[in-house]
């Protein structure tokens, strides 16, 4: 037996860390609430532990790669185009993309979407795409101007704020 | 019956009737086409313009915008991975498998061909069941749901490619996800953590968005390219037209899908993305190569494209019968006909079946139009798979959080949906399909509610589920269901044992 700190292991302690939650939690409700959730949640801990078990015994996973068919299957990792731009593949292209969408997120919870999407675009463009300053503006300026044309002064749509003019958040 | 059906077929010959179906099929195919929208906020959207405009004139155009949806949306689920509606979930399993094997123009002649098929099949079993259609929604109680969608929940081991452990792993999180929220039974709140956005429940379209289009988003900027390696996109109107050839050749596939998205479209309550789903499946299970499916098997795209366009036709009809949606787009259509003084039910059918047969041709009208449109622009389309990944990943992503927030104007939507690419795109990249993950959160609160109903009625015992005819059969083909994977590779060994 090998501990193996890796992506697969964090990822299932996760997962195992959300069920066992909601599983604790499950245990609380009234019988009519919990009846169903615990039916699937039990076994759904169980399968977990096991998918935990495979980073200590690989061949547990190995054994239960089958289908339909009874065929053993290879889990295919993506293909990386090589003519793609290099800093933007792989796990540089991931990190890059994944910070980019939370900035999003963040930049049209604080000033809306009207002005963070010229932005967050023309930021991608200019550091990420590296365009010219031409294409960068063009794209972001553009893409703004559609999305408030067609959606706030065509169809009449009610785009989000941000909370710094006015918008609010409901978690 | 057939006095009022030529009476509305007159009535669509009107060149006025002729551009509001049209208009309305325009709309529908550009709101069906942006992912998140659709055609629930086209009928939103139009229905401040229609208040002053005869009733049956603007029922013309809602139906435009209503047949049209579904056709523009398969459109970004082929090409990018994103699916433009709700009813267009499945699309997106075998349709973008087939555009990254360079066969996108196919897969759009597929999906145009089936969904305008899809519609004229909702057509003919609107003639012929609308004046049985109250025994047949009766026959479909709460123990006939729950066999029904435990059912589809046993298809997982199916569709857990790859490692049916970890494919297990994904549908046991969707269930339990679907568990969030207010509890159906008592009101109370499950495992919402005190959060006031929670008590609703997952929302979840924008979470499969999120799921699929983020995560789609995520997987291509670790590629580089919308289509990853050594793939040449074959172009042409001539691979348009081999995905109508494809469609056309498949008759029984067609039908079959079809005849399950309409039956589900017609019962209440179920919707649109679970009667894609329930026909993609079973399409997969009917197969002789149900491990192709998800790799672009042209069966398990013309399944998804039939299905929804059928079941649109489906829950019009029991809307119309009964006054009872069967999804989203029929409930909003409800409030619209309530707004303009029509009231759906057994007296409009009795009083005014014109009404009904103009609508329910008005929509096969305009998804033939919207079909047609899309079998025209398919090769052009086809070059959106070639544009650079810096350029795609920026717009895209800002149009899709941004329809994402439209839905219904949520703005945690937005996060909730790039948490969900983020989570599955970490979860595919482990081994762990998604697709149960879909089914199980689709499915969860229908069982749920379905099975604690069934038990109220039987005032607590079991047989409810196994003395009713539908629901034995159902539960005889979840177990047939589960034992297949244990079943093929022994009648397998022991064909090869007999053939040597």
């Amino acid at each position: 037996m090998k501990l193996r700190w890796n992506k697969s292991l964090l990822l299932t302690l996760f997962l195992l860390a959300i069920v066992a939650l909601l599983f604790v939690r499950s245990l609380g409700l009234e019988p009519i609430d919990k009846e169903v959730p615990l039916v699937v949640l039990s076994p759904t801990l169980l399968l977990i532990i096991l998918v935990l078990l495979g980073n200590f015994f690989p061949k547990l996973l190995t054994s239960t790669r089958v289908t339909f068919t009874g065929v053993r299957q290879e889990t295919k990792q993506p293909e990386v185009d090589p003519t793609a731009a290099g800093w933007l593949v792989g796990r540089k292209g991931f990190l890059i993309t994944s910070s980019w969408l939370i900035g999003f997120c963040i930049l049209v919870a604080l000033v809306g979407f009207i002005v963070a999407v010229p932005i967050a675009v023309l930021a991608f463009f200019k550091l990420f795409g590296r365009q010219s300053w031409l294409v960068s503006l063009t794209m972001s300026i553009g893409l703004g101007a559609i999305l408030y044309g067609v959606l706030h002064e065509l169809l009449r749509f009610e785009l989000y704020k941000g909370v710094l003019f006015g918008g609010y958040i409901h978690f | 019956m057939f006095e009022a059906f030529f009476g509305a077929i007159l009535r669509l010959s009107q060149p006025e009737v002729i551009v509001f179906v049209f208009v309305g099929a325009l709309l529908g195919l550009v709101l069906g086409a942006l992912p998140g929208l659709g055609s629930l906020q086209g009928l939103i959207l139009v229905l401040p313009f229609t208040f002053t405009m005869d009733p049956v004139a603007a029922m013309f155009l809602y139906t435009g915008i209503m047949g049209a949806g579904p056709v523009g949306g398969s459109i970004p689920a082929i090409l990018i991975r994103i699916p433009g509606t709700g009813v267009n979930l499945s699309t997106i399993l075998d349709g973008y498998p087939m555009a990254q094997k360079g066969e996108a123009a196919k897969a759009l002649g597929i999906s145009a061909t089936a969904s305008a098929l899809g519609t004229f099949f909702g057509l003919g079993v609107f003639i012929a069941v609308l004046p049985v259609v109250r025994s047949i929604v009766l026959a479909f109680g709460p123990p006939e749901y729950f066999m029904l969608v435990l059912w589809g929940l046993t298809t997982c081991v199916i569709v857990s490619r790859g490692n049916m452990l970890k494919g297990l792993v994904s549908a046991g999180l969707g269930l339990a996800f679907s568990f969030i929220g207010a509890s159906y039974m008592t009101g109370v709140d499950r495992y919402t953590f005190g959060s006031i956005y929670l008590t609703g429940g997952i929302s979840f379209i924008p979470f499969i968005i999120g799921l699929f289009g983020i995560g789609e988003i995520l997987r291509l900027s670790t590629r580089g390219s919308v289509l990853g390696t050594g793939v040449s996109v074959a172009r042409g109107f001539g691979q348009v037209m081999g995905g109508v050839k494809e469609t056309l050749k498949r008759p029984i596939a067609f039908l079959r899908s079809a005849a399950i998205g309409n039956l589900i479209g017609i019962t209440p309550g179920i919707g649109g993305a679970v009667a894609n789903f329930v026909a993609y499946l079973t399409a997969m299970q009917t197969s002789r190569q149900p491990d192709s499916f998800g790799k672009g098997n042209l069966e398990g795209l013309l399944a998804a494209e039939a299905s929804n366009n059928a079941s649109q036709q489906g829950a019009l009809l029991t809307m119309l019968s009964f006054g009872i949606p069967g999804g989203a787009e029929a409930a909003v259509l409800l409030a619209i006909f309530i707004l303009h003084g029509l009231n759906p039910g057994p007296m409009l059918i009795k009083n005014n079946l014109d009404i009904v047969w103009a609508l329910i041709i008005g929509m096969s009208f305009a998804n033939i139009i919207a079909s047609g449109i899309a079998l025209l622009i398919a090769n052009r389309l086809v070059g959106l798979t070639r544009i650079p990944s810096y350029f795609i990943i920026p717009l895209i992503s800002a149009i899709t959080l941004t329809a994402v927030f439209l839905l219904r104007n949520e703005i945690v939507d937005v996060f909730l949906a790039v948490l969900a690419g983020l989570f599955g795109a970490a979860l595919e990249r482990n081994g762990f399909s998604l697709i149960p993950m879909i089914i199980g959160l689709i499915l969860g609160s229908i069982v749920e509610v379905s099975y604690h109903q069934s038990l109220q009625i039987s005032s607590g015992s079991y047989s409810i589920f196994f003395t009713r005819p539908i629901s034995l059969a159902f539960f005889i083909l979840v177990i047939l269901t589960l034992s297949l994977p244990f079943l093929v590779p022994q009648l397998r060994s022991l064909r090869k044992k007999v053939s040597g």
